[in-house]
């Protein structure tokens, strides 16, 4: 066997294995409450990728996914865990939501960039904060980036309540709705935002850096261990903090274009949980760029089973959320045989 | 009866301080139990809810709210178990599992839990601290949560048990440096899972307190984040489990603070209010460290706090 | 107020397509049958919330049995987000829904308005939102008005209150809500003319922890009496009893979680609108573009008086309610103050519960303390 090929063999092993267990766990609890899991599961994958509606609805849902997870995973390859991706992610929006008000007049794609600039600006400033905290302060970032991201999702209702209200969103308090030169459309021939063609741009930049660049490689090194980068020289705290700034932008533009793409505006509703869950679609990857992908399309196709699942066997929400966290537990839990399951050739 | 304004702001965060804290203790007790141990639990705010739920459903079908307090102990320390057992495989990133456990952790309280949302079930007797008042406020905000009484007693004990007693000691020294531990004989790994099992109990505890006492009733609303601030409250507490009772108290008054003043007509920049114990959370976690050294308190193992 | 509130004047004549979708969808001609109705309900809570979600549930699960025929579905806990648009587009392509009905303020602008040009046949109600000339033919709102029943509360409630101190609980500082604080303290003040309300808003549409402590704020206060609009009142309710502070309800009938407190509330009838959905659609006719009812239509009713109400409440606010539906008194009364005192209505010209200012009211009225974001 190719040594080179051996981690991501063993990685789609692990996975697939993982995803097994969890399907026997699921099956059992199917059982348990009653239900033919034959059914379920036809219901499922008809729902989340059988067609091309079925296609459309799971890509729509994942494509938040894969820039939120960006978020946790850039981070992760210099060592640090970002779990603060959700209050970025409003800011973002919210930033956008106020630059678009400006560029009206601006042709179109400029525009669009202008916006989303804004939201990657803000998205990169509240994460980098967390990465600058850790170096220059030995803060803690999975602590920090919580209470940030706590700190931040207050702010955005003050800020939106306080200042940023549009009298004419009466019910649904929001700011004034973007411009059209802001709006980003469907992408051709799909019933899906062209935000998803940005989310695997992003996906596939992020792991050209990270692991085919030579700061990718720095940045690597500075995961595997502080101490040893250090001692050969590397700029540690810039390497951190550029992590944390990139994760923080990934997630800002998702926030910007859930404005300029879904909400058209700010509101409370951009507190939609996909910081959250981008954490969740980080770790299932293991943090590889690439696999965000596949990843995010499991978790967007649960998402887009939840509705027919509730319909058509009466089961609440609840459901698709324990499915999630036994398919998360198992994949999670498979990472202690890696090593184990392909061992290199003994020498 | 006279318009009290303003004068009733003290008597309604003293109030607020003792209704609110019991979660805030129990889950930043149990926390901070773990993360003694070596060990960080991020999913407790799942661990809470599954507790309320568990309490709420327990307390509804026996008719004793005590046997709610037993049920939402024993399902915290099932998840509190499972997640000592991920935590205890190598390879596996503690935060990752803390994740799983708070998604595991909402679903089946929500799920289980969709039965209980329109029933009601007895409550908690309080500990009527304020008959002697014959003011209702001052009653009212002296009706004691039985398990803060309680809350109260585990926090001394915990603090001694650290100092003083051979198992609070075995905590400790697991959760500094696991190799000088094993060199002395104890078993990590089994005192990690005792530790993280126990945490999980503590934090169901707390849920039970949100569902049989206050705010009460089972909704999938109820626990608010209340669960992710007790996280932030360990650190603000600097891993002492009698300054968590402290900072329980400070974090229950800090809930009652923005409701109080618009009641007495003062209603600005609430939103702003609500923050504030983050806020404070955060500005201790940057003065309190420095590069050079980790905060005072913080257990040598917990690899994922340095 | 008179019955023709439950069809506003239609703001604009059937736009072709409109019509052309309208006899598609509901087959007046014979060439083709008219397709059975299929309803699908999204909600942003969960159901059996015993609050805003529940009050849509009672409404779906009396025409599912009024119509054991029909094909109901529904989905909850739907983000107000790109979700939204892949449910009612789900409910349409998978299970063949032609009536799409979205109960969550959020959902309008822009989901639904989004969704609905792609599907001309299946015909969109939202709850709360105010359809415009510009916006799909085959969109319209619904909305029920509370503003008789809140004041009836007020008026309850203002009976009850000896010191006239009375007290609201809110979630968000929006027009709907601001609508029922001020009908209740206009309630409340039509019988005891020095009433106060201290409102409270939580921020959150449903935060049980913080309504406690709004509760227990109010409570510490010396206030007697407390109304509440939030998404889920259970606790509020609870917390109310605990404190021996009467109430009133919200959404559905909550008279058993304050067994000795509550007074009576204000509950939406949903059930009535929806049948109104299914018989328009049956019938191949086409329901008004914005869809409003009130007490009159059958749309919103007041809970039955609970123990708390003494009789002298009672027929206080028996007697109000025939007032205002005789026309006798004034809803929103002519020359009606602000709570800094600047007159908001004009003398000689009081508003109908109709008038579109309503529906963006900011401001409230005489004798509330606290504050609404203008």
């Amino acid at each position: 066997m190719v040594d080179a090929l051996r981690p991501a063999l063993e990685s789609a092993l692990l996975s697939a294995g993982a995803l097994a267990v969890a399907a026997v766990l699921v099956i059992a609890l199917v059982l348990l409450v009653g239900h033919d899991p034959r059914e379920i599961a036809t219901t499922l994958a008809r729902s989340a990728f059988g067609s091309r509606f079925a296609w459309e609805n799971t890509l729509s849902r994942a494509a938040p996914l894969m820039l939120a997870a960006l978020c946790t995973a850039i981070p992760a390859h210099a060592g640090l865990v970002v779990i603060g991706g959700e209050g970025a992610l409003v800011l973002g929006g919210l930033a956008a939501s106020q630059a678009a008000l400006f560029v009206a007049d601006v042709p179109p794609f400029a525009a669009i960039a202008i916006t989303c600039a804004a939201g990657m600006l803000v998205g990169a400033a509240w994460i980098g904060l967390v990465g600058a905290l850790q170096q220059a302060r030995g803060v803690n970032e999975v602590i920090s980036s919580l209470l940030l991201s706590i700190i931040a999702l207050g702010l955005f209702d003050w800020l939106l309540e306080e200042f940023l209200r549009d009298p004419a969103s009466l019910n649904y308090p929001a700011t004034r709705p973007i411009p059209d030169a802001a709006r980003i459309g469907a992408l051709p021939g799909l019933d899906v935002h062209a935000g998803l063609a940005v989310a695997l741009v992003a996906c596939v930049a992020a792991w050209w850096v990270l692991r085919r660049s030579v700061t990718g490689f720095a940045i690597r090194v500075v995961g595997g261990g502080v101490r040893a980068a250090l001692g050969v020289g590397l700029p540690v705290g810039r390497l951190v903090v550029a992590t944390c700034v990139a994760g923080g932008a990934c997630v800002g533009l998702a926030g910007a274009i859930e404005v300029a793409a879904v909400h058209e505006r700010a509101g409370g509703a951009l507190h939609a949980d996909y910081g959250n869950t981008g954490i969740l679609v980080a770790f299932l990857a293991r943090h590889h760029p690439l696999a965000i992908v596949p990843a995010a399309l499991l978790v967007g196709g649960l998402a887009a089973a939840s509705g027919p699942l509730q319909r058509g066997f009466d089961l609440p929400d609840a459901f698709v959320r324990i499915v999630e966290g036994v398919v998360f537990l198992a994949v999670i839990a498979s990472e202690t045989l890696r090593g184990r399951l392909l061992p290199p050739a003994a020498r | 009866m006279s318009d009290p304004g303003l004068w009733a702001l003290p008597l309604a965060l003293a109030g607020g301080a003792l209704r609110a804290a019991t979660p805030y203790l129990f889950v930043s007790l149990g926390e901070c139990l773990t993360e003694k141990s070596g060990r960080i639990n991020v999913g407790v705010e799942g661990i809470l809810l599954v507790g309320a739920m568990s309490a709420f459903g327990a307390a509804w079908a026996t008719g004793s709210p005590w046997a709610g307090i037993a049920a939402a102990a024993a399902a915290g320390a099932a998840m509190g178990a499972l997640h000592g057992a991920l935590c205890s495989l190598a390879r596996v990133s503690h935060v990752a599992a803390g994740v799983a456990i708070l998604v595991l952790g909402t679903g089946i309280a929500f799920f289980a839990g969709k039965p209980f949302i329109e029933p009601q079930a007895p409550t908690l007797p309080a500990i009527e601290l304020g008959a002697w008042s014959s003011h209702p406020a001052v009653a009212s905000a002296l009706r004691l949560n039985p398990l803060l009484a309680l809350g109260v007693v585990l926090a001394f004990g915990m603090r001694a048990a650290f100092r003083r007693a051979r198992v609070g000691l075995a905590v400790i020294a697991v959760g500094d440096d696991a190799a000088a531990a094993t060199a002395m004989g104890l078993h990590v790994d089994r005192t990690r899972l005792a530790a993280t099992t126990l945490g999980g109990a503590l934090a169901g505890i707390g849920g039970a307190s949100l569902s049989l006492f206050h705010p009460t009733g089972w909704s999938e609303a109820i626990s608010g984040g209340q669960g992710l601030m007790a996280m932030a409250l360990v650190i603000f507490a600097r891993w002492d489990p009698v300054r968590c009772l402290g900072a329980a108290l400070l974090f229950g008054a800090a809930g009652a603070l923005a409701p109080a003043l618009q009641a007495a007509g003062h209603g600005h920049a609430w939103q702003l209010l609500h923050l504030a114990p983050h806020a404070l959370t955060l500005a201790i976690l940057v003065t309190g460290t420095t590069r050079a050294r980790a905060m005072r308190g913080l257990p040598g193992e917990l690899a994922v706090l340095r | 107020m008179s019955s023709s509130v439950a069809v506003l004047p239609r703001r604009r004549a059937l736009a072709a397509l409109g019509a052309a979708a309208t006899v598609a969808a509901f087959g007046s001609r014979p060439a083709r049958a008219a397709p059975k109705p299929v309803i699908g309900f999204i909600a942003a809570g969960p159901w059996n919330d015993l609050g805003y979600t529940q009050g849509h549930l009672d409404g779906i699960k009396a025409l599912a049995a009024a119509m054991p025929q029909l094909k109901v579905l529904k989905e909850e806990r739907v983000p107000e987000a790109v979700e939204v648009r892949k449910t009612m587009q789900s409910m349409i392509e998978l299970d063949g829904a032609n009536i799409v009905v979205a109960t969550a303020y959020g959902y309008f602008d822009p989901h639904v308005l989004a969704v609905a040009p792609k599907y001309p046949q299946v015909q969109f109600f939202h709850c709360g939102g105010i359809k415009s000339p510009q916006h799909p033919a085959n969109v319209h709102t619904y909305y029920a008005w509370s503003d008789e029943v809140a004041y009836a509360e007020g008026v309850t409630a203002g009976a009850m209150a000896k010191t006239g101190k009375l007290g609201f609980v809110g979630s968000k500082a929006i027009p709907d809500l601001v609508r029922v604080v001020n009908c209740f303290a206009t309630g409340a003040r039509s019988v005891n003319p020095q009433a106060s309300v201290r409102v409270i808003f939580t921020g959150d549409w449903a935060n049980p922890a913080r309504e406690a402590e709004a509760v227990n704020a109010l409570a510490d206060q010396g206030i007697e009496v407390i109304g509440c609009d939030v998404d889920e009142p259970k606790v509020f309710m609870e917390t109310c009893e605990r404190r021996k502070v009467l109430c009133t309800g919200r959404h559905t009938n909550l008279a058993a979680l304050a067994p000795t407190r509550f007074l009576t509330g204000a509950e939406w009838k949903w059930a009535t609108p929806y049948r109104q959905f299914v018989d328009a659609a049956l019938a191949g006719r086409r329901l008004d573009d914005n869809l409003r009812g009130a007490m009159a239509q059958d749309y919103v009713r007041l809970s039955p008086f609970g123990p708390g109400a003494s009789a002298k409440a009672r027929d206080a606010t028996t007697t109000a309610l025939a007032e205002l539906a005789s026309g006798k008194r004034a809803l929103w009364p002519a020359g009606l103050k602000d709570q800094n005192g600047k007159v908001r209505i004009a003398a000689g010209k009081p508003l109908a519960i109709s008038d579109p200012v309503l529906e963006q009211i900011d401001w409230l009225a005489e004798g509330i303390l606290g504050t609404v974001k203008t």
